[in-house]
């Protein structure tokens, strides 16, 4: 009985204190927008006000994106967090209605879906190999209220893998050559359940490259993560969808195969943004971080992330404190 | 200046749990609690606020009542990512996404125990009340409500506990306070996040559940030593 | 495997129009260019539900009634149910997932059974505890040995306690398996998660009503087998002794 009334004292401790801390934590975190003399100088000399919603798309880089967004807002004075949501599909309605209003985005998918969208799941693709190209089309088919701010010179290609083993069997190096091994050997492919819809994905890679399938497995919301890769690896699937930043690719035995008729346009990331701040703090501060983001800045924040297992937001911060000064 | 992926934080490999990670995520960790017990308190509460109605329909008829209690049954029975998912459509942002599955789930235990608490108010106790000239009213607030506090409050303390559980499903469409940080774990492929925000939610319950024993003891101290 | 056709794209129209569609498309049911149809999901389900069902009754049965056997093992019982309802079945199976085992069907059936344990070792336990010890020294008597006391007068005399922890237990592995669809491993939770990945709401609340009426389909039909087993062995008991 003794004991059992020490543990009940020790838990309710936690309890208050935990309850404590919440509160602690409220207070401080709504107070009031910085001084202009204390604004970090991405701000562009001025302040902002107001809630910002950041969304992201659910997987590591996205969220990685999304936790620098809010870092550099709420420095200028926003009220920003984020959000992460399954994928572009779950989050974009409400972009467009004004409750989420920056996003971490991919210039030339981002093109396309709205494309799509706007003009049907067959219409031609958009996106460039040139990102100034991209992201004239982009401005141009962007429904009103929203905006895109520049483009990092980072991208992140929608790239396709498969075994090493199978690469190495078949001699296998390009997409082409991967196209003309089908012909007589039919081979599945592994996307999420959008893929047999977009340019970029199945039709793409039929019309392009001609390729046969004799499958299509379907990831759910699962794009190059976890089930796309465990599905290659096992030989549920011979070819599937994942990123080209992704450093797990390499450790799972896989070899992204060349895209030698250029089927993906580059993917800049770019920040959409609610037209509210298209000016001001908000455009200075996430033009400051697109600034910053080269390949190497990528490819840096998502081995930190992916394979060192610091959390997004350990990692957002080191970025904002060490390269955006 | 830092060379490129050269990030200068503890690197500390996946272990299944880390003291530094707890220390270094604080401010994640204490933003994800208030989110996980708000949650947990507007289910609960907004799961009263029906479940009274329902228990005061369910004492009318013996028919009634086995139709409210096989409808709480029936509605337990629905998965809760299918009952999440169907409202984002229609809440999108709103916490009632999530609020509302879990409200309707926690009925089930709720509406039970008010039952059984007010059943156990025997006929005896009401005719020797009545027999002392205490009205209807009187009756319920001096009699009936204190002999069926305990086994309501026992309810509450069941339903917090599983709530806290359940609102880790919400992290699927961005709600789940403790389980939006879970389902960020498992895209960032990190066990230190996944097994700590699990081992957070477990502690959540236990200390839950040691606040209200407490507070079911101090609203009847003419129950104090009995076990709960 | 994914749910079905056709994609948003082509449904520009009302949520309601969108069910309707998915409902009456024969390509929801079975199946359209290699996209599993929820015929397909539904086999997929049940196989992994009675696959969890099976491995936790071959685990929890033998493990409550060593478990009687054992001074502290009403203790052990209590804690590993209290235990068990606190820690979220999401967060394991996630974790199973990027963990050693990887996603997949074995994750997710290894979370279920973990969490299908607890209701059918508290109703085993109980219900052997419960075996008046009269009736197990009598059996003594006779010149049974403990095995056969237990498989002889033991298990059966508890087989209606045992019955609605299988129960329980199969109620909470239907429901939960939707979500392993989280984790690739297929089944009914795959119409939900397709569905909201392509914001396609005919799919979700098409999947939502085929889920909930399962759902609740397999919660009565395990009350009718339960009170089944109770109407038979409870007569047993009466009969033998």
């Amino acid at each position: 009985m003794a004991r059992r009334r020490s543990s009940v004292v020790l838990v309710s401790a936690i309890g208050v204190a935990l309850a404590f801390g919440a509160t602690a934590c409220g207070s401080s975190s709504s107070g009031g927008s910085p001084a202009a003399s204390n604004l970090p100088a991405y701000c562009g000399g001025q302040s902002g006000s107001g809630k910002v919603l950041v969304a992201n798309a659910g997987f590591a880089e996205s969220i990685t994106l999304s936790d620098i967004y809010v870092d550099v807002l709420k420095a200028c004075g926003y009220q920003a967090s984020a959000k992460t949501f399954a994928n572009r599909e779950a989050y974009y309605k409400l972009v467009t209605e004004g409750q989420i209003q920056a996003v971490p985005e991919y210039a030339a998918t981002l093109t396309d879906f709205i494309n799509g969208k706007v003009n049907g799941p067959t219409a031609a693709s958009k996106a460039s190999g040139d990102i100034a190209v991209t992201m004239q089309n982009l401005k141009a088919e962007l429904p009103s209220g929203l905006a895109v701010l520049n483009a990092a010179a980072a991208t992140d290609k929608n790239s396709f893998a498969v075994k090493k083993s199978f690469a190495t069997a078949n001699q296998i190096t390009t997409l082409s050559q991967l196209a003309t091994y089908s012909k007589t050997h039919p081979i599945s492919l592994a996307g999420p359940t959008e893929c047999p819809k977009r340019p970029f994905c199945e039709p793409g890679l039929k019309t392009t490259y001609g390729m046969k399938f004799s499958k299509f497995v379907s990831t759910g919301t699962d794009a190059g993560g976890p089930i796309t890769l465990k599905d290659l690896a096992t030989g549920k699937a011979d070819l599937g969808l994942v990123f080209s930043s992704d450093p797990n690719v390499g450790a799972k035995n896989l070899v992204v195969l060349a895209d030698d008729k250029n089927l993906q346009a580059s993917d800049n990331i770019v920040p959409l943004v609610a037209t509210s701040l298209s000016t001001g703090a908000a455009a200075s501060a996430l033009n400051a971080v697109s600034a910053k983001l080269d390949q190497q800045t990528l490819d840096a924040l998502n081995k930190a992330v992916i394979i060192d297992h610091g959390t997004s937001t350990q990692v957002a911060q080191q970025f904002v404190a060490q390269d955006l000064k | 200046m830092r060379l490129p992926g050269d990030f200068h934080f503890h690197k500390m490999g996946d272990p299944w749990l880390s003291w530094h990670y707890i220390t270094a995520n604080s401010h994640a960790i204490l933003s994800a609690t208030r989110t996980h017990v708000t949650l947990t308190l507007e289910a609960v509460a907004l799961g009263l606020v029906v479940a009274m109605p329902m228990a005061a329909l369910a004492r009318q008829q013996p028919w009634l009542r086995s139709l409210v209690l096989n409808l709480c049954t029936a509605i337990y029975a629905v998965p809760s990512i299918a009952f999440i998912v169907a409202l984002v459509n229609i809440f999108e942002l709103s916490s009632l996404t999530v609020v509302i599955p879990l409200a309707s789930y926690s009925l089930v235990i709720l509406v039970r125990n008010i039952l059984t608490g007010l059943d156990e108010v025997d006929g005896e106790a009401v005719a020797a009340a009545r027999g002392m000239g205490m009205s209807d009213r009187r009756i319920f607030l001096k009699v009936r409500l204190p002999i069926a506090v305990p086994t309501i409050i026992a309810g509450i303390r069941l339903a917090v506990v599983s709530t806290i559980e359940l609102v880790v499903i919400g992290g699927y469409v961005g709600q789940g306070g403790y389980g939006e940080e879970i389902f960020q774990g498992f895209a960032a492929n990190s066990h230190t996040q996944l097994t700590t925000y699990i081992v957070l939610t477990v502690l959540l319950a236990l200390v839950a559940d040691a606040v209200l024993l407490v507070a079911q003891r101090l609203l009847t101290p003419w129950k104090r030593g009995v076990a709960a | 495997m994914t749910g079905s056709v056709p994609l948003p794209e082509q449904v520009n129209n009302s949520t309601w129009h969108q069910f309707t569609t998915w409902m009456t498309s024969r390509s929801s049911w079975f199946g359209a260019d290699g996209n599993a149809g929820v015929f397909h999901l539904l086999v997929q389900h049940i196989w992994i539900s009675v696959l969890a069902l099976g491995i936790t009754c071959a685990i929890a049965i033998p493990m409550a009634a060593a478990l009687t056997r054992w001074r502290r093992g009403g203790l052990v019982v209590t804690s590993l149910a209290n235990g068990a309802r606190s820690i979220p079945i999401v967060g394991v199976m996630l974790l199973l997932a990027i963990g050693p085992v990887g996603v997949g069907t074995e994750a997710a059936v290894i979370a279920l059974v973990i969490f299908a344990i607890p209701p059918v070792l508290t109703n085993t336990y109980t219900g052997i505890r419960e075996v008046d010890a009269d009736t197990t020294r009598a059996a003594v008597g006779m010149g049974m040995t403990r095995l056969q006391v237990m498989r002889a007068v033991e298990l059966p005399l508890a087989i209606p306690l045992i019955a609605t922890g299988v129960r329980l237990a199969a109620v909470q592995v239907w429901a939960t398996a939707t979500i392993a669809a989280l984790i690739g491993s297929g089944g009914l939770g795959n119409l939900v998660t397709n569905g909201y990945g392509l914001q396609y709401y005919g799919e979700v609340y098409g999947g939502v009503v085929v889920i909930a009426v399962t759902a609740i389909a397999v919660d009565a039909l395990m009350r009718r087998a339960e009170n089944a087993i109770r109407a038979r062995f409870g007569q047993l008991v009466v009969a033998g002794f």
